[in-house]
Order: C-alpha cells, then structure tokens, then sequence
C-alpha cells in the first residue's frame, strides 16, 4: 500500500516536470528570450492563407487578430516538425477552406529586422508557443497603418514556404526546416 | 551640258551610274533632252566626262543592265547568295523578332480576375466563420465588403485584370495587391470606412497613404500609380 502510493507519488511528480509526454518531445525548460537564429515556424492553411501559385504566403498568415498584437507560432529549434504539422491539424477545418498545408519559416532576426518583435508565450498545450508582435493592435472593422501593413507584408516576403508533401499523415515527412 | 567628274573613269560601272542618274532627271521620252555618252579621256590621271543629250548615248549603255527599258528606269536584278541571306537574319529578322517580342509583353497583359469575379470573391469573404483561422480571425465586416466593392467599381477594367492578390484579413478588412515582376507592389487595405495603401518603388522608399477616402479622384489616383507598376 505504502510503495503504491509512493510509485503514485512519483509517476505525479515526474509528469508535473513534464519530463514525458505522449508526443515525444523531450521537454525542458526554454530560455525566455528567443534568440535571432531561432527558426519560428506558422502553421500554414489553403487556401486562406495561400495564393494560387501555391509556393508564396498571403500576408493574412502573419496578422493577428482584432484588439491583441499577437501572431501564434513556434519555436522550432525546440520542438519536431511533427510537433508542429499535429499542433496545426488540430485547428485546421477543411470545411471552412481551413485546409492545413505546412509551414511558413522565419527567423526572430527576420522578424526584427522588419521592426517587429517576437517574444515567448507558453500556453498549456503548447510550451513551444511564440507570438510575433507588430506594434500595433488592430481594430475590428479598421484598416491596418500602411506602415504595419508594410511591415507585415515584408515579414511574409521574406519567410519561407513548406508545402507538406502528405498532409494526411499524421507525421511531417518533408525536407528538414531550414532557414 | 553637265559636266562630271569622277576620280577614276575606268570604273564602268561609275561610268554607268552617272549616266543612269542623268537619265533619271531626263528620261528619253522627253523631247526637250538629249543624252550621249562620250568615252573618258585615256592616260590621264583624272577622268571628265562631257555628257551631251543624245538618244544614241542612252541606248549605248542600256547594255550596262538593261537600264532602261521601254522609257522606264529599271534596276539590276539582286543577286543573293547563302552569306548575305545568313546577314540578313543575323542584322535585321533577329533583331526584329526580338523588338516585336519585347513590345508584346510590355503591352499585353494576363487577365487575373474580372470585375464581376472580384465583386463575387468579396461576397464570399462574408461567409467565412467565426474563427475562420483558428486564432479568433472574423469573416470580412458588412461596410468593408460594401467599401471594397465600391472601390472595385471605381476601378478601370484593366486595372482590376491586373489585381495580383486579394484576401480578408483576421480584423474584418479586406486586402488587394497589385505587384509586377520586380517585386513593385501597390498594396491597399480596405476598412469600414476608409482606406490605407502604400507604393513601393524600387528607386525609393515606400510611400504610405493613411485614412483615404473611398472616392473616385483617390482611386484615380491610385489607379495612377498602378499604372505606373
């Protein structure tokens, strides 16, 4: 009785150190700020977000929306491909022309080269979770300052595309993410 | 009498030239001229010749290519040759080719969408859910869609042919971009009420554009810069 609740203890104390977890990821604690080799990864859904050509991002994939200055991705040099195809499949709604399709890739120096800024934002599901920030908090109904626009479309410029060659698979069986 | 002189009177055909050209300003049908033709001096250094109007010169040199024929000037027949025919392409059907090619791209155009399709996509956009990106987007606001479709009316045919991309965005607004093959681009955003765009030139910083109204002397204006892509 006193070993099972000792073992119970254990398996508690060891999950609260979210030391395992189902996805495999080896988990541990990440440096706050997010160095500017870091690669940042958005998840990357069709058509919504890409244009016809299919090899270019629509710069709606790097707006955030109405009243929050955020832009959700991932830090990637700290988690698979695989972590972050599964985490957008998730929110993907085919139905909707929410079709997951891959990745968009930046780099943090990329994203602060154009004046903006991206800054660590755990959430609970996901402890790679990042948010790109503009400057600026968009208003429903309100058109972005040309300057933010510019600045956003010139972040989307620069990123760089990862078509998912079989989205259907539930692992990334593409090229490894390189900026 | 005309009188001509030539640096080498041996030269037949100058010889021939001369006279054809004197006969070009008097053809032989003309009663009040005459043409003849008198040989060069030889043994000296400089040939003169002394042409008088004569119709029995005129005929002594038809021989010379059968210059004239029936009252009529005629020239000789062009001899070409495998190497002159090669020049040819090389100097002039090339070149031209390639001129015609250049002039078709630059006034031709590919036709992206039409304004009917554009009012349509639009309307679409209203449908979208809410969450439509997963990360709280809205679908396009009531007075953005009627805005962008009042700007697409505005807009000259050839200029909305030339829209390169459009799409909602996650706060209810609605986007178009016009861009060309160096990487210029127009790009414009469409709220409830007004409009921001900015142009970016290649030759010089971007210029940005805040609070426009939606009217047609802005989108002339807009137009205008389009153009200039």
């Amino acid at each position: 009785m006193i070993l099972k609740t000792m073992i119970k203890k254990l398996i508690e104390f060891l999950t609260s150190l979210k030391l395992f977890n189902k996805n495999g990821t080896n988990k541990v604690n990440l440096p706050i700020y997010v160095d500017n080799p870091e690669k940042i990864v958005k998840v990357i859904f069709s058509p919504l977000n890409v244009k016809s050509d299919r090899k270019s991002i629509k710069s709606n994939a790097y707006r955030g929306p109405a009243g929050k200055d955020e832009v959700s991705v991932m830090r990637q040099d700290y988690c698979s491909p695989t972590f972050c195809k599964q985490h957008g499949k998730k929110i993907q709604a085919p139905k909707e022309k929410k079709a997951y399709f891959g990745f968009g890739l930046l780099t943090a120096e990329k994203i602060r080269n154009v004046g903006a800024n991206v800054e660590y934002t755990p959430e609970e599901h996901n402890d790679f979770h990042a948010d790109i920030k503009i400057g600026y908090i968009p208003e429903k109904g309100q058109e972005l300052p040309a300057e933010y626009k510019y600045k956003v479309d010139e972040m989307t410029n620069a990123s760089k595309i990862y078509p998912d060659p079989n989205p259907d698979s539930n692992e990334w069986e593409g090229e490894d993410l390189i900026y | 009498m005309t009188e001509y002189k030539l640096e080498d009177g041996n030269d037949m055909d100058s010889r021939g030239l001369e006279l054809y050209l004197e006969n070009i300003e008097n053809p032989p049908s003309s009663t009040s001229t005459q043409i003849s033709y008198k040989p060069p001096m030889v043994g000296t250094g400089i040939k003169r010749f002394f042409i008088t109007e004569t119709l029995a010169g005129t005929l002594a040199i038809s021989s010379l290519g059968n210059v004239f024929k029936d009252g009529r000037v005629k020239l000789k027949t062009p001899v070409f040759s495998e190497n002159s025919l090669n020049d040819y392409n090389n100097t002039i059907e090339e070149p031209h080719d390639e001129y015609i090619d250049t002039l078709n791209k630059l006034i031709s155009h590919k036709v992206n969408i039409t304004r009917v399709d554009m009012v349509e996509r639009v309307m679409a956009f209203r449908s979208l859910n809410q969450n439509w990106d997963g990360y709280g987007a809205i679908p396009l606001e009531v007075k953005s869609a009627a805005n962008a479709v009042r700007f697409i009316y505005f807009l000259n045919d050839r200029i909305i042919e030339r829209i390169s991309d459009f799409h909602p965005n996650p706060n209810g607004t609605f986007s178009l971009v016009w861009e060309n093959e160096f990487d210029e681009r127009l790009a414009l955003e469409l709220g409830n009420n007004t409009l921001s765009y900015y142009v970016k030139f290649n030759s010089q910083d971007p210029m940005f554009f805040n609070d426009i109204e939606n009217n047609d002397k802005e989108v002339n204006r807009i137009s205008d810069f389009i153009k200039a892509l």
